[in-house]
């Protein structure tokens, strides 16, 4: 129960690890552009190098990125076939009583399936190397210009810290009282899903009950350590742009730059 | 008939580098109707040994018999779960129905205990810990005190009628007078019904005043299982695991220490103020 992993993240101290968050979710956002901007079928090899020359700097081992993959199969299949068949097009390749495919309907469908795998595994590669600590960081900073309009940026970012931070807390206190509960008797197996469900009322209410209370006491011992929001906050690790973030923007920019023009010649 | 472990080993995520020997090769009778006390520093097993003793955790190797129960098999573990009562630490966060009746009568309710039975369970229990059935019987749990949860969340335990009472520092937070009672109801109900009761503590008074035999776990290891008088007889090993001595056992050994010949199996009050008076006159 203490073993799962929160998100994804694969600690290690490459390049891509130490870029700045900030960067790097940008650089994300940028990079599902490029994916989406690419027209011809042998353009998609530069995305496809751009992800396996990350993973290549990243380190981290390339099953992990496509572990990703994994739970995208049913959707991904699901995609194509919508695409095959109902995609309208002129010129018909096959076809049998009502269903047929046409030429444009494959390559829709083909395209559709190569930049889902291109996107999942491209940004899975953010949370691979980003700690979800560096990256509601990161977000918090890209955030920080709209908190003059009001958004609560630095609250949010914190809210997430906690989040995650209480993550495996409560998920340790709920294997407590399930099995204190399974002690008195209780049967969280058997009978169908209502019975199954009213059955996990005596780990809920606990849990709930035991996370209002964590809120309370850790808002306490916030505010008297003088906590009061992120105005006028500093930060013992500030987020600096380096040289190889600067590398990172070329690249990808570079990407995308060869991309639209090879497409508009 | 007894619970049994034999030869029970548990390993926390086996084969990975965290791999983590929780118990190692514990063999341990737990006698009806006797006090047994398990003591032993924070990380040492106990509370993965009483968890081993209800099913809640299966051992890696060796195994676990209540009364002849095999808890490794679905069926006889359940069943063995009516005949071990576990008191978890902290109980009260336990605690989820509307009102103290219903949460006490959740366990009977799940052994298949008939409805007007329980009734019955639930006062009498209530009446075991301490509250007025009157009182608090249809008072959500959560308007409790922080005593009076413990104590409700004790019968609710209780009120399954356990043969075995297990109970994890069932103490811990309490005030003095709160102590006590948690105590002297363990006493009385073993007077009463005859149950075995298992408690892990810190408190070596305590258990050097309560149990008939005490359990020493190091690193997962069951050091020895013997009369408390036996086991503080030997000081040195329990001060080297981290762990005390109760406080007349430690009179006992300052005395020794400046030469006066205290006996070394003194471990209770009335033992040390009985020596004293002998002594002195």
């Amino acid at each position: 129960m203490n073993n799962i992993t929160l998100g994804q993240f694969f600690p290690g101290d490459s390049p891509v690890h130490r870029l700045d968050p900030r960067t790097k979710i940008l650089l994300m956002l940028l990079y599902i552009v490029v994916v989406f901007l690419v027209q011809k079928t042998a353009l998609f090899l530069l995305p496809f190098a751009y992800v396996v020359l990350v993973v290549a700097l990243s380190g981290v081992p390339p099953l992990y990125v496509l572990r990703s993959l994994k739970p995208l199969r049913v959707l991904l299949i699901f995609m194509f076939i919508m695409n095959l068949f109902l995609t309208s097009g002129t010129e018909v390749l096959w076809s049998w009583s009502f269903l047929r495919i046409t030429r444009e309907a494959l390559r829709q469908a083909v395209y559709i399936s190569i930049r889902l795998v291109l996107l999942v595994g491209g940004t899975s590669l953010m949370t691979l190397t980003t700690s979800p600590i560096a990256l509601t960081d990161g977000l918090e900073r890209l955030l920080k210009p709209f908190s003059k309009l009001g958004f609560p940026s630095h609250e949010l970012a914190m809210m997430m810290t906690i989040a995650l931070r209480f993550i495996p807390t409560l998920m340790e206190e709920a294997d407590k009282i399930r099995k204190a509960q399974l002690a008195r008797g209780a049967d969280f197996e058997s009978g169908n899903l209502i019975r199954r469900a009213k059955s996990l009322i005596p780990i809920l209410v606990p849990l709930f009950v035991s996370a209002f209370r964590r809120a309370d006491e850790l808002a306490m011992a916030m505010e008297s350590r003088c906590y009061h929001g992120g105005e006028g906050r500093t930060r013992m690790h500030v987020l600096r742009y380096t040289r190889s973030d600067a590398a990172a923007w070329l690249i990808t920019l570079l990407m995308g730059a060869a991309i639209v023009a090879v497409q508009a010649l | 008939m007894p619970i049994l472990l034999e030869h029970v080993t548990h390993t926390y995520m086996p084969g990975s580098a965290m791999s983590q020997t929780a118990l190692a090769d514990v063999s341990l009778r737990v006698e009806e109707g006797e006090f047994l006390g398990v003591i032993g520093h924070t990380g040492s097993g106990k509370t993965t040994l009483l968890q081993h003793m209800d099913g809640l955790m299966q051992p890696s190797s060796g195994r676990v018999l209540v009364d002849g129960l095999d808890l490794s098999v679905k069926k006889e573990r359940i069943e063995a779960r009516s005949l071990v009562g576990l008191v978890f630490q902290y109980p009260e966060y336990q605690l989820f129905e509307e009102t103290v009746a219903r949460d006490i009568a959740f366990g009977p309710r799940n052994m298949g205990v008939p409805e007007d039975e329980i009734r019955g369970r639930v006062e009498e229990a209530m009446l075991l810990v301490g509250l007025a059935p009157e009182v608090f019987a249809e008072k959500s749990p959560f308007d409790l005190s922080g005593g009076e949860k413990r104590r409700a969340a004790l019968a609710g335990i209780l009120a399954m009628r356990p043969r075995y009472l297990l109970l994890d520092e069932p103490m811990a937070g309490l005030d003095p007078r709160g102590r006590r009672s948690v105590i002297e109801l363990l006493q009385s109900l073993r007077e009463r019904t005859g149950c075995a009761v298992v408690m892990v503590s810190h408190s070596m008074d305590d258990i050097a005043r309560n149990a008939n035999r005490v359990a020493v776990l190091d690193h997962g290891a069951l050091i020895r299982v013997d009369a408390p008088e036996r086991v503080f007889a030997e000081p040195e090993e329990l001060l080297r695991m981290g762990l005390d001595l109760p406080q007349a056992a430690q009179l006992a050994l300052a005395l020794r220490e400046r030469g006066v010949p205290a006996p070394k199996g003194i471990c209770r009050e009335e033992e040390i103020e009985r020596y004293l008076l002998e002594a002195l006159s």
